[in-house]
């Protein structure tokens, strides 16, 4: 009672400082309230030491949580797996990975940057057989022109080409190998191969011209201008082969069919070593003393190896620095459907629980266990205004799953509230005004939006969470409180009538 | 008019506060089973609701008075406001008394009513559901809502069900065999649920043209098989995998049960060395469901235990102390039957209004029989002290009932379902709490005061604490 009277005396002596004070209060209390969280998180929903959270906390943890998924949707599968739809996921993931609280990012895509990675391995490794069967081709020619050339001025018989030009062959053959690795692989090796082509292209020009120095020389003599000409057609060979790989590299995809017309090319042009060794054999009894020509035709050769090892060092630098390696999207379909289909047609069994029914295919965001609320929020948002943005001709997509739907509630519910929040005022407005007949009637409602902003304040301060739950307990709160602001005005009022009487 | 002023201000402090106090201490003991909650969320909310009154008591005492005595004592000269509203206050107590006498006269017949409704009521409360299903809380016409219903029909499934299982090595023979069994048999066990599976064998051996590979294939399909995919069910330590199970949308008892049987069932199949559990944000949401079904009428007889002691405390007798609580009792089963009639499932709100009732309800019933004692201490006989208690309490009962209502019909245009349904129940709850007090208490009154009047007469002295 005493208290009581303290309080009493305090509020009739000094009315404005007593209002000050819990004005300033209240101000204090309301900072708190940007510390106020959402919460609508498992923890909202039972007690975080329970077994049953703890067990799907460490099920988030160690797998990831909810999952966000899209959708693309269209008539047939053919409309769906195609390069472009493939890079936009690629794309999508790319632009989600620096968003917090992701754990895993999957879709078809993956599957085929996984494929395109073990082709790229295997088309590194083509590639540096090539390197090793050309330098091998150009370490023996160089061996063959210094041969001859001893020959030459040592004047005596014919020099041993047999041995240098079946390992010539060797070499070519592992070229060959090298080729048809490439053709299994698909790396993105576009600039790369096309200077590889053309300096290919140079050695093969410069042995068209020993060739037909050889032509010349030999004038005159039949079987050695007949292995001229064959020298000419590996030149020619080896020249169309550059050609391909040139204008495979230009149409930057590595298509199969490229590939086979090189091997084509190398198998021919060791044809034709077979031939011209053959044709040297020949040649060697009928060796004339045309040293001349033939010192030519050894410093020709000599070019063409030191070519041949240089063209084998760039390619096998290109290997090293190059990140042209790494697995990209095919550009084209033909590449995309050797990559997703079996032989017999039917999609390879990594995608099958990514494409369904042929009609949709999934794309899916999985978030990490520990996501807050506002890390889902933007990713969604985030998929949302992407897929907005970017569409593709003839697919539907849809951004859906469980997040996505929560994310909707809280928005709905922010709405919501805010409505009934302006709704619940305007309500006891009216009921005020008619049921509680004293001066300064709505002082009350002011009085309790007041006491709402200290409330949430403070459960900053203290960190009560508003959940789903309290959200509705805002035009409770008012209800509620504002029986004793009614309660205190009334007996005020009682009282002053009272003394009138 | 000044000295007028002191003086109203200084009684309605000294006379308001303990009665206001005491309805705050009664609203917030009936909240305090809140925090008895299993359910995080429930507790928050009873955090917030508590935070609010005292909140609200606090700015009433220090801002309103003061603001209404400043208003009098330094700026109101004239004194003729407010004289009008005197003989429509008679007139309505006049209604009031009329009422009170014809309760009195009807009040076997009320008392039975109240009883049999309410009894009939807590039946059907026990039969009424439980909906959990956060997609039936929300505006039904969101494209969300039709996105993952979609999403549904295409998929088959969003909902999962996790087997989280955990040894030395989830890659070695013996426990991939395991895995590969228990993923195969889930479907031929639960076929009614279970629309797909998906486990690390299953990954293996779609990779493997449908065999199971062998401990080196295996190595090399899991080297070959992208990090993204792999993460989702294996650890990187190799030592905890897990068996997604996708399950039809089920309705919370469904599940549970399927949750059971299958933790059940996996423990039986579950060899030495493999830990298995049956987790997930369903099984979560089941035992939040159990929590809310088990734990919702403990809370609403813990909260009307705890009233009872506090008003034990304060009276210091049984029977007055029990007296407010029986008009409670009867809200709790009409509100029961209201729910079973209008079909209408508890959800984690309306989970909660067995607490609300006993907040609202007490601070009703209290400031009339408070009245009601008044009066007798005054030596009104029963019937007088009833017809009075009404009158004087009644009509500031029905404002302060009515601007709740008020406040609470808000909810009632609410896009989401839930919560209009809270609204709704709120209402009627309030409604309920009205009628309660105001037909049934004085019926309860006459006959449960012989009691206490006998031991009150010679304890007079000591009820006078709470004024």
């Amino acid at each position: 009672m005493r208290v009581l009277k303290t309080i009493a005396n305090r509020i009739v002596k000094n009315p404005i400082k007593v209002i000050t004070i819990t004005i300033v209060a209240i101000l204090l209390f309301a900072i708190g309230a940007q510390q106020v969280e959402m919460a609508t998180g498992n923890n909202t929903l039972i007690e975080e030491d329970t077994k049953v959270y703890q067990n799907n906390l460490t099920l988030e943890q160690e797998f990831g949580g909810e999952s966000v998924i899209v959708i693309y949707e269209a008539d047939n599968e053919s409309k769906l797996l195609k390069p472009d739809t493939l890079k936009q996921m690629k794309d999508l993931e790319s632009q989600l990975r620096v968003q917090e609280g992701i754990y895993s990012i999957v879709g078809p895509h993956t599957a085929v940057l996984k494929i395109s990675e073990k082709k790229a391995e295997k088309y590194e490794e083509g590639l540096t057989e090539m390197a090793d069967g050309l330098e091998e081709m150009g370490e023996k020619l160089k061996e063959i022109s210094t041969n001859m050339e001893e020959n030459t001025s040592s004047q005596s018989g014919l020099p041993d080409f047999g041995s240098k030009i079946s390992e010539m062959e060797k070499g070519i053959g592992k070229m060959v190998e090298g080729q048809k690795k490439l053709e299994q692989g698909t790396g993105g090796l576009v600039n790369g191969y096309s200077s590889m082509g053309s300096q290919l292209k140079d050695v093969a020009l410069k042995l068209q011209q020993s060739a037909a120095q050889m032509e010349k020389t030999a004038a005159g003599r039949p079987a050695q201008q007949k292995q001229a000409a064959e020298l000419k057609q590996v030149g020619l060979k080896l020249g169309g082969m550059a050609d391909q790989m040139v204008s495979a590299s230009e149409k930057s995809a590595q298509l199969p069919n490229v590939s086979r017309n090189t091997i084509n090319g190398l198998q021919g042009m060791e044809k034709g070593l077979k031939g011209q060794q053959s044709q040297l054999d020949e040649m060697g009894e009928k060796q004339a003393q045309q040293q001349k020509d033939l010192e030519k035709l050894a410093e020709g050769l000599t070019k063409m190896g030191e070519n041949l090892i240089s063209v084998s060092d760039n390619l096998s630098e290109m290997i090293t620095y190059s990140d042209s390696m790494s697995p990209v999207i095919p550009e084209k379909q033909e590449t995309l459907d050797q990559m997703i289909y079996e032989d017999d047609g039917s999609l390879r069994t990594i995608f099958n629980d990514m494409i369904i029914d042929g009609k949709y295919m999934i794309f899916m965001i999985k978030f990490t266990g520990d996501a807050t609320d506002t890390n889902k929020s933007k990713a969604v948002a985030f998929v949302k205004d992407y897929m907005e943005k970017n569409p593709i001709e003839g697919i539907d997509t849809m951004v859906s799953g469980k997040p996505v739907l929560d994310n909707s509630i809280r928005t709905e519910m922010k709405n919501s509230m805010q409505k009934m929040m302006g709704l619940s005022i305007l309500f006891m407005i009216l009921v005020l005004g008619i049921v509680f007949r004293v001066k300064w009637r709505i002082l009350p409602l002011v009085i309790i939006l007041i006491a709402v902003i200290g409330t949430v304040g403070l459960m900053g301060w203290i960190s009560v969470p508003i959940t789903m739950v309290s959200m509705a307990v805002f035009p409770i709160l008012i209800g509620l409180g504002i029986d004793y602001a009614i309660q205190f005005q009334s007996r005020y009022t009682e009282e002053m009538k009272g003394e009138e009487q | 008019m000044k000295n007028k002023s002191t003086e109203s201000a200084k009684k309605t402090v000294i006379k308001m506060t303990p009665a206001v106090l005491t309805a705050l201490l009664a609203t917030a003991v009936g909240f305090l089973s809140l925090y008895t909650s299993p359910v995080p969320m429930i507790q928050d909310f009873g955090k917030m609701l508590t935070i609010g009154m005292v909140v609200s008591f606090i700015v009433g005492l220090f801002i309103l008075i003061p603001i209404l005595f400043t208003r009098d004592h330094f700026f109101t000269r004239s004194r003729t406001e407010n004289q009008k509203a005197k003989p429509e206050h008679s007139k309505m107590e006049k209604a009031f008394g009329m009422l009170t006498n014809l309760i009195i006269k009807l009040r076997w017949l009320i008392l039975l009513i109240a009883i049999v409704t309410a009894t009939a009521g807590i039946w059907g409360d026990m039969n009424t559901g439980v909906e959990t299903d956060v997609e039936t809380f929300m505006p039904q016409d969101t494209q969300e809502l039709e996105d993952i219903h979609r999403l549904r029909d295409i998929l088959g499934t969003t909902d999962q069900v996790s087997i989280m299982y955990s040894t030395d090595n989830v890659l070695d023979k013996e426990t991939l065999e395991w895995t590969e069994e228990l993923t195969a048999s889930l479907q031929r066990e639960f076929p009614s649920v279970v629309v797909d599976t998906n486990s690390l064998p299953a990954l293996l051996k779609q990779a493997n043209d449908g065999e199971m590979p062998d401990q080196e294939e295996t190595a090399d399909i899991l080297a070959d098989m992208p990090e993204e995919q792999l993460k989702l069910f294996v650890n990187e330590n190799r030592d905890s995998a897990v068996v997604n199970v996708g399950i039809k949308h089920l309705e919370a008892e469904e599940l549970q049960n399927f949750i059971a049987r299958m933790e059940a069932y996996v423990s039986e199949s579950q060899p030495e060395g493999i830990n298995a559990i049956v987790t997930g944000k369903s099984v979560l949401d089941v035992e939040m469901v159990t929590a809310l079904t088990t734990g919702r009428y403990k809370m609403t007889l813990l909260g009307m235990g705890l009233v009872f002691i506090a008003l034990l405390l304060i009276y210091r007798h049984p029977v007055k102390a029990f007296i407010p609580l029986l008009p409670i009792l009867f809200i709790v089963g009409w509100s029961g039957g209201m729910m079973y009639l209008f079909d209408i499932n508890y959800t984690p709100l309306t989970a909660t209004l067995g607490a609300l009732i006993i907040g609202i309800g007490t601070e009703f019933t209290i400031l009339i029989m408070e009245r009601f004692y008044e009066e007798r201490r005054k030596g009104s006989e029963r019937r007088e002290a009833i017809i009075t208690a009404n009158q004087k309490i009644g009509k500031a009962i029905f404002a302060s009932a009515f601007t709740t209502i008020g406040g609470f019909s808000a909810l009632l245009v609410s896009d989401f379902v839930i919560l209009s349904n809270f609204g709704m129940m709120t209402l009627v709850n309030i409604s309920f709490a009205l009628i309660s007090t105001i037909i049934v208490l004085p019926a309860i009154l006459m006959f449960l005061d012989r009691f206490v009047q006998t031991k009150g007469d010679k304890e007079s002295g000591s009820e006078t604490v709470m004024g």
